[in-house]
């Protein structure tokens, strides 16, 4: 991968990279840490990656270290915290379906989420989820069916809230 | 089509991923639309897909940029390493401009194996505010000893054919090292010479218009200074106006010195003291000390000093003897 391929995986991938650690770690200092500890990692091993392959290793990058930040909120006990406030969400209906499903988001275990953010925002195969998560084509079917399903159960009757 | 209604949660997740047929997608299509409960399930399934949305990532321009942001760090290594460089010349440097300075005096004779590189300003003999270079410089002019002025004088005839015998010439036989016994001693070494370290060290390093101590016939008394001292040992060769260059401390009773000289040329070692690096502000110890430091340690009972000349020939002192 060459500079010029490296500026254009950049522009394409940055936005989308930022979102899916967004949405993993709910911390904005933390996902802009994961995005450039990535592309740093990219650009160190620019000669090893090639151009096609680049977006996967962002992401597979990225959700490795999402995994080790979560690790260690859970272990600060910061998820108790997160897990409380969509049930006082859905008590006050004072949010809209955007944010309950950000927040219903965050309940799913980490491969869920990460499996259906890639599907949903990035609009990857279940192969090409396999190969982020390292998991294969099945087992991504799988944790995306739960975790929808999952998510229902979360968001309760949609139309009472909508 | 029927194994589709088996799992309607199945089917539903299935179409919303696309993952059917058009054939499959299309018979669930009209199911949803037909039936309340296919409708319901499709309703509850959706809201599970998440609807992109763009995030921008602020910092973008930071990661467009990566060559200026390793170059960057790579000047920063480079500049580390370029501040560790000149530091290391800086303080090399300092060393070799002692060297050098040294070299010209090894260069000058023969006695090259033990140096002790001392810088004695003006004010060590209380002459006036003059730098070292200064005083090495006037050395030559105001001590105006030469080869010519020595022969001239009947009396220092035989020191000077001593001390050309001690400097290092062209002439092979004029290169040995004859340990020059005096029959008279001088008194001035006949005290202990801490007493004159004390007085010595009174002086102070700043004090550039300091008046000259006050002279005494004997330079054994407590307030003499050091050019009564060095009157003593060439007697007739120093004047006050003038200013000595270098001196030699050898030992007159072959005596060994505690540290080793590489290749004595004779059993009389030699230690030298250039006056141009002796600086009383950065290391006052008198030069008077620093004989006696390297002879009395060595428990050399006693030396001859040899005064340097403009031509480079060198005036040997009488013997100075150390055994107080």
């Amino acid at each position: 991968m060459n500079q010029e391929e490296y500026q254009q995986i950049v522009n394409d991938c940055a936005d989308a990279l930022y979102r899916f650690s967004l949405k993993n770690i709910k911390v904005i200092e933390e996902a802009k840490e994961i995005v450039q500890n990535s592309f740093e990692k990219l650009w160190i091993h620019r000669e090893k990656i090639d151009f096609q392959r680049a977006k996967s290793f962002l992401f597979t990058t990225a959700y490795r270290n999402c995994i080790d930040i979560i690790r260690k909120q859970k272990n600060e006990s910061a998820l108790d915290m997160i897990k409380s406030e969509p049930q006082q969400h859905l008590n006050t209906h004072v949010i809209g379906l955007k944010a309950l499903l950000d927040n219903a988001l965050s309940q799913l275990n980490e491969l869920q989420r990460s499996a259906i953010l890639l599907r949903d925002y990035e609009g990857y195969s279940y192969l090409e989820i396999g190969d982020i998560l390292d998991l294969n084509e099945s087992q991504v079917k799988i944790q995306i069916f739960r975790g929808r399903k999952k998510l229902q159960n979360i968001i309760g009757n949609v139309e009472d809230i909508l | 089509m029927k194994h589709l209604d088996k799992d309607i949660d199945w089917t539903i997740f299935e179409f919303l991923e696309g993952n059917l047929s058009s054939e499959e997608a299309q018979y669930v299509q009209e199911q949803i639309d037909s039936n309340e409960e296919w409708n319901k399930a499709h309703t509850r399934w959706k809201v599970s897909f998440l609807e992109s949305e763009h995030i921008p990532y602020p910092n973008i321009s930071e990661l467009a940029q990566p060559k200026a942001r390793f170059k960057f760090t790579r000047n920063i290594q480079w500049f580390a390493a370029a501040s560790l460089l000149i530091a290391i010349s800086w303080f090399w440097g300092i060393h070799t401009q002692k060297i050098d300075s040294s070299d010209r005096v090894s260069k000058s004779n023969s006695f090259q194996k033990h140096k002790v590189p001392l810088h004695v300003t003006h004010d060590d003999y209380g002459f006036g505010s003059h730098n070292s270079s200064d005083t090495t410089r006037q050395v030559a002019a105001t001590l105006n000893l030469t080869h010519s002025h020595l022969k001239s004088n009947p009396r220092r005839a035989p020191q000077m054919a001593s001390a050309t015998a001690l400097m290092p010439t062209s002439n092979p036989k004029k290169r040995a090292l004859p340990v020059i016994r005096r029959p008279s001693i001088p008194n001035a070494l006949a005290v202990h010479p801490s007493a004159n370290v004390a007085r010595l060290d009174s002086f102070s390093p700043t004090s550039a218009v300091r008046p000259l101590p006050p002279k005494t016939k004997n330079p054994s008394m407590p307030n003499a200074s050091i050019f009564e001292l060095l009157s003593s040992f060439f007697p007739g060769e120093i004047r006050e106006e003038a200013r000595l260059s270098w001196v030699v401390i050898q030992s007159s009773s072959g005596t060994e010195l505690p540290y080793t000289l590489a290749a004595p040329r004779s059993s009389a070692e030699s230690i030298y003291i250039d006056t141009g690096y002796f600086q009383l502000a950065e290391t006052p110890v008198p030069i008077w000390q620093q004989i006696w430091q390297r002879t009395k340690k060595g428990q050399l009972p006693a030396v001859q000093l040899a005064l340097k000349t403009q031509d480079n020939s060198w005036i040997p002192s009488m013997n100075v003897n150390l055994s107080y």
